[in-house]
């Protein structure tokens, strides 16, 4: 009876994380109201320290992304059909920022694939998509990587084809690199995200 | 053995020699003194649980692991040498506000001392337990590694059938947690060597945050239905239903959460 009960109890849990994946705005934490200097430093995720490398093989760090505000996912190179979408849903965002704004927001896709998606891949994908000058395709070590999907509440596993299982989420951060906004799924609204950009930038 | 040993020590010392620039700052000690309290763990295939049919077979590389979880009074010294994991000032993004709370203050265990000090510490972050093992020289296991490693029977006293270690298992999901863990070392050794994989409290692995319950890059609603189904179908196993236990609860974690019975031990690796 007890594991009847536990199980229900589960599929229950399951039921309702699932829930999650449509495009809900995952207000996890309030973190537009008067942050301190301190608070913010704590709460950046550009805390992971060590290098990266971009599409144009330049040697990055994520502090280096301060400054913006970012528009983050992560992704891998050959994904056939979530990533290709959670990157067009990110090019629909840029297209609804005003054009005054535009320098003031930066766009960084990170990649799973830390042993197939060299920079040249990078390089590619940015082409193929037509991602401009704003966007940074960033590669990095396994652990690095690992690290940032925890910041970032990314669940991700390679499968044995060397393909990614992952969740999709599109991360808004802050000039200092705290989350401001999490979208989860495929199904957002470009147009209410890039409002909130625009408020935030205020 | 030996000779594997001295190999094995040979080419972590070479590895450490250049160990990339890490994501955390903690100073790595001398990992042939870590490594007494190891064991090696000879690799193998390994079919984890998983939701749905597919289950795979993986070939998991000869680790090291720690004989037991990491203490109080381990991770006590780990505080005192690294301050900036102390509770109150560890960032609320590396560990929530119920971190180490069952110490009386920053670097003190409290009147309860001599009972913590052996038993594992537990109200510990993802990012203080890899903090921690990066200090030792170390690293957390994969999840994998864990579930390979948790596999094996009881040493000795051989259990009468497979089911056993399930059952053990089941009955201690069932028991409430006790205010005061018990020490180290009070449950069982296995086959391996290894104290208390089972029975005294639930530990972190590196890679928890694989994506079981909702997995597919595509996120497919169909998939979803299956995974609740075939949930419920190795519910009824209870040789599946321990490990589904464990990837049910790993999946309700994020990085910074802590648990009054979630700790963790380290491990190494061998090549």
């Amino acid at each position: 009876m007890k594991y009847l009960y536990i199980s229900f109890l589960f599929v229950f849990l399951v039921a309702c994380s699932n829930q999650t994946s449509t495009a809900i705005e995952a207000q996890n934490r309030d973190n537009t109201k008067n942050i301190s200097e301190q608070d913010s430093n704590s709460l950046s995720v550009y805390q992971i320290e060590g290098d990266w490398l971009t599409q144009n093989n330049k040697k990055t760090t994520l502090p280096d992304l301060k400054g913006k505000i970012q528009v983050v996912a992560m992704i891998f190179t050959s994904c056939q059909y979530a990533c290709p979408k959670i990157t067009d849903d990110i090019l629909a965002i840029e297209k609804n920022i005003m054009p005054s704004d535009t320098d003031k927001v930066g766009f960084t896709l990170i990649s799973f694939d830390v042993e197939r998606d060299s920079v040249s891949k990078l390089k590619k994908f940015a082409f193929d998509k037509k991602l401009g000058s704003r966007w940074t395709l960033l590669r990095g070590t396994e652990e690095q990587v690992r690290t940032l999907s925890m910041l970032l509440d990314v669940n991700y596993e390679k499968q044995p084809d060397g393909s990614f299982n992952h969740t999709n989420i599109i991360t808004i951060l802050d000039k200092k690199g705290v989350i401001l906004y999490r979208y989860e799924g495929l199904e957002i609204d470009a147009k209410a995200i890039a409002k909130k950009i625009k408020s935030a930038l205020q | 053995m030996h000779v594997l040993k001295i190999a094995c020590f040979a080419l972590i010392s070479i590895k450490l020699g250049f160990t990339k620039e890490s994501v955390f700052r903690e100073k790595a000690q001398d990992p042939t003194v870590a490594q007494k309290e190891m064991v090696l763990v000879k690799g193998g295939n390994f079919t984890p649980f998983y939701k749905n049919a597919n289950s795979k077979t993986i070939f998991v590389k000869p680790f090291y692991i720690d004989v037991h979880a990491v203490t109080n009074a381990d991770f006590l010294r780990f505080v005192k040498e690294n301050p900036r994991w102390a509770r109150s000032k560890a960032s609320r993004l590396f560990a929530d506000a119920a971190y180490l709370k069952h110490w009386a203050s920053d670097f003190s265990l409290g009147k309860d001392s001599s009972l913590l000090e052996d038993a594992p510490v537990t109200n510990v972050s993802w990012f203080a337990a890899t903090a921690y093992c990066k200090w030792k020289g170390k690293r957390l296991p994969t999840l994998v590694e864990w579930e390979f490693a948790a596999a094996a029977e009881r040493a000795g006293k051989a259990l009468s059938d497979t089911n056993s270690l399930t059952a053990f298992i089941l009955k201690w999901y069932e028991k409430p947690a006790p205010r005061m863990l018990p020490p180290t070392k009070s449950t069982f050794k296995n086959t391996y060597g290894l104290w208390d994989m089972h029975g005294l409290i639930w530990e972190w692995v590196y890679d928890f945050n694989m994506s079981v319950a909702n997995s597919d890059s595509r996120n497919a609603p169909v998939n979803k239905n299956l995974s609740c189904v075939s949930g419920a179908v190795s519910a009824a196993n209870p040789k599946d239903y321990a490990s589904y236990m464990r990837y049910g609860f790993r999946q309700s974690l994020k990085a910074n959460y802590t648990v009054a019975n979630l700790g963790f031990r380290c491990a190494q690796n061998c090549k």
